[in-house]
């Protein structure tokens, strides 16, 4: 695994992957309540940081302070509290605030929004696309609702049971899905306007990774499933450099595709 | 049918913080009236805080109301004497908000769908097992299968359907599902809400969804109504369709506007953006309660509280001095299937 260019992740010195992390790939957690350390005030944490990666700490409470402003936060209220004192949300924007503290290039966020009521949720994901943009950052953003990333990414890689399905640019994936599994979760996303009918569950369990069926991995789940699926696994066929592909076998008679 | 007659819900918070003074009084659901019938479904949309768990507990006589009365085809929970009660919660069932936390991690699944059939006395053990594993079927559990196993030994979806089919044992007429499926992963939401539905059709139930998702509530309250709650109050109710395509209430549109869309199969055609993001309680000794977040808000929202009123059309109520139906997501594309 290769950042940027750099050596392999995997061979660098304990010091180097510290500095590689937070300073150029920084990480929004699930559960942002739990990723801030109740004892301290948000002031604190943030000069917790800045010491650990050798940043003046003026120069840190400045950024911060900016940050702060950009994610719709009181600066001189939240940095003095202590995280209870906080909203969900406000906790959410707080991290994802301390994530990009030290200027990434590349941030993680995995659910960030998952715990958040619905309007905070519309402002951490307005924020995001804003930061996004006048960040120049790059964005890798984990979810189970599609309907969430819609407005906010560009491309989208879609996983099961440990491996890529599909992947494309959003909107073509969302117009139209290929792989069944991606179908499936699109369909299970009710309407806001529009005709309910096309609705649909997606059949069964998710997939027991102790017990993966033979074959494809969806074949048990998918309603277009024939006899190859069941004996043997899909691989990934990409086309447009790399930038979209799919995992079915309904595809695999597709000319003109390099197989990865 | 279910009438709540002008509830109200106050609590006394006792914790002493540094927000809260010691004693203070929450009023969790302010003077709410509505009527339900068997057969209709109807959903509850609001963000945390709306009280709208407050009112399903209340509906379904877990707590009584400090104010007003609910009456249950006629009759008022809070002035029937004790034994009556056992046949009123028969009568509503609810089904909880956390399927980890409603299921005793101690007791096999036999256990827990026995004891409310027997409690109420509906059938002996032998045919409580019977009409266990027929609920645990219709909700689309392999009854064989869970039967003999203890809670955490499911996934989050068949605990869901494992919540709703006890819920079933005792025959009830109104089930209240409080955001049955926001701990279940999208994928599978739509299986349970489904189940649902068909057996709240089926069986000519009463079916009550809280939920702070619009897509849900439009999913279950197809052909139903829908009543936005803020603050304890309703400020909006209507059919569902007219609720999500023309939306009065500045409330119902921030929140419509909240939900992300699906580009290119959704778009939408305007926002209505709350000038705050977190609810609030400031300010609001009189007047409008989402006054301080409104951004049409002016000094008559601020001094008079408006009333729940016809508007539009006879069924489609608001409270607000300013309601105007704003369409703000439309439906732009037929996604290939």
């Amino acid at each position: 695994m290769r950042y940027f260019g750099q050596d392999n992740l995997y061979d660098m010195s304990y010091d180097q992957q510290r500095r590689l992390f937070w300073e150029k790939v920084a990480m929004v957690f699930q559960a942002a309540q739990n990723t801030l350390n109740p004892l301290l005030r948000i002031r604190q944490q943030i000069l917790d940081i800045a010491q650990d990666h050798d940043i003046d700490f003026q120069q840190a409470m400045n950024s911060a302070k900016q940050l702060c402003e950009i994610m719709y936060l009181d600066s001189e209220r939240v940095l003095n509290a202590y995280p209870h004192e906080l909203s969900g949300g406000m906790k959410q924007r707080v991290s994802i605030a301390l994530a990009l503290l030290l200027n990434p290039s590349l941030v993680v966020l995995d659910e960030p929004t998952t715990a958040l009521d619905v309007i905070s949720q519309a402002s951490v994901l307005r924020i995001l696309n804003d930061v996004r943009k006048s960040h120049n950052l790059s964005l890798i953003f984990i979810t189970h609702d599609i309907s969430v990333i819609s407005e906010i990414v560009d491309r989208i890689i879609v996983m099961y049971a440990g491996r890529i399905v599909e992947t494309g640019p959003v909107r073509d994936v969302i117009l139209h899905p290929r792989h069944p599994y991606t179908q499936g979760l699109l369909a299970s996303i009710p309407p806001l306007r529009g005709n309910l009918s096309r609705t649909r569950a997606l059949r069964g369990q998710p997939a027991d990774l102790l017990h993966l069926p033979h074959g494809c991995a969806f074949h048990e789940r998918c309603p277009r499933a024939f006899s190859r699926c069941r004996q043997e696994a899909p691989r990934l066929l990409t086309d447009d450099h790399g930038q979209t592909g799919v995992a079915c076998h309904l595809y695999a008679s597709d000319s003109g595709e390099n197989v990865l | 049918m279910i009438q709540v007659i002008n509830v109200s819900k106050s609590f006394l918070v006792k914790t002493t913080s540094s927000h809260a003074a010691s004693g203070r009084i929450v009023q969790a659901v302010r003077d709410v009236s509505l009527s339900w019938n068997k057969g209709e479904f109807f959903a509850i949309v609001g963000e945390s805080g709306c009280g709208k768990t407050t009112l399903g507990r209340l509906l379904a006589g877990h707590l009584l109301p400090t104010g007003g009365e609910i009456q249950y085809n006629g009759v008022s929970m809070s002035t029937t004497k004790r034994p009556h009660h056992r046949h009123l919660a028969r009568l509503v069932q609810l089904i909880p908000q956390d399927p980890y936390a409603a299921l005793n991690p101690v007791r096999k699944i036999r256990g827990l769908m026995r004891d409310p059939i027997t409690y109420h006395r509906i059938a002996n053990n032998r045919q409580a097992d019977e009409l266990a594993e027929n609920l645990l079927q219709m909700v689309g559990l392999s009854a064989k299968d869970v039967i003999g196993k203890y809670p955490h030994q499911l996934s989050g979806g068949q605990r869901q359907r494992l919540v709703i089919a006890r819920a079933l044992t005792v025959e009830p007429q109104y089930l209240i599902a409080d955001e049955a499926v926001s701990m279940v992963d999208v994928s599978l939401r739509i299986g349970i809400m489904d189940s649902l539905k068909e057996i709240s059709r089926q069986r000519q139930l009463g079916l009550l969804f809280i939920t702070h998702d619009f897509r849900v509530a439009r999913y279950i309250a197809q052909g139903g109504s829908i009543a936005v709650m803020y603050l304890g109050q309703i400020v909006e109710q209507g059919p569902t369709e007219e609720i999500l395509g023309a939306p009065l209430h500045p409330y119902t549109q921030s929140l419509i506007s909240a939900v992300p869309i699906l580009e290119g199969v959704e778009a939408r055609n305007q926002t209505v953006v709350p000038s705050r993001y977190e609810i609030s309680t400031q300010n609001l000794a009189q007047g409008c309660s989402f006054a301080n977040r409104c951004p049409f808000a002016d000094q008559l929202c601020k001094n008079k509280a408006p009333s729940l009123l016809p508007s539009t059309s006879p069924h489609h109520l608001v409270a607000c001095h300013h309601a105007e139906p704003r369409e703000l997501v439309v439906d732009v594309a037929e996604p290939a299937s």
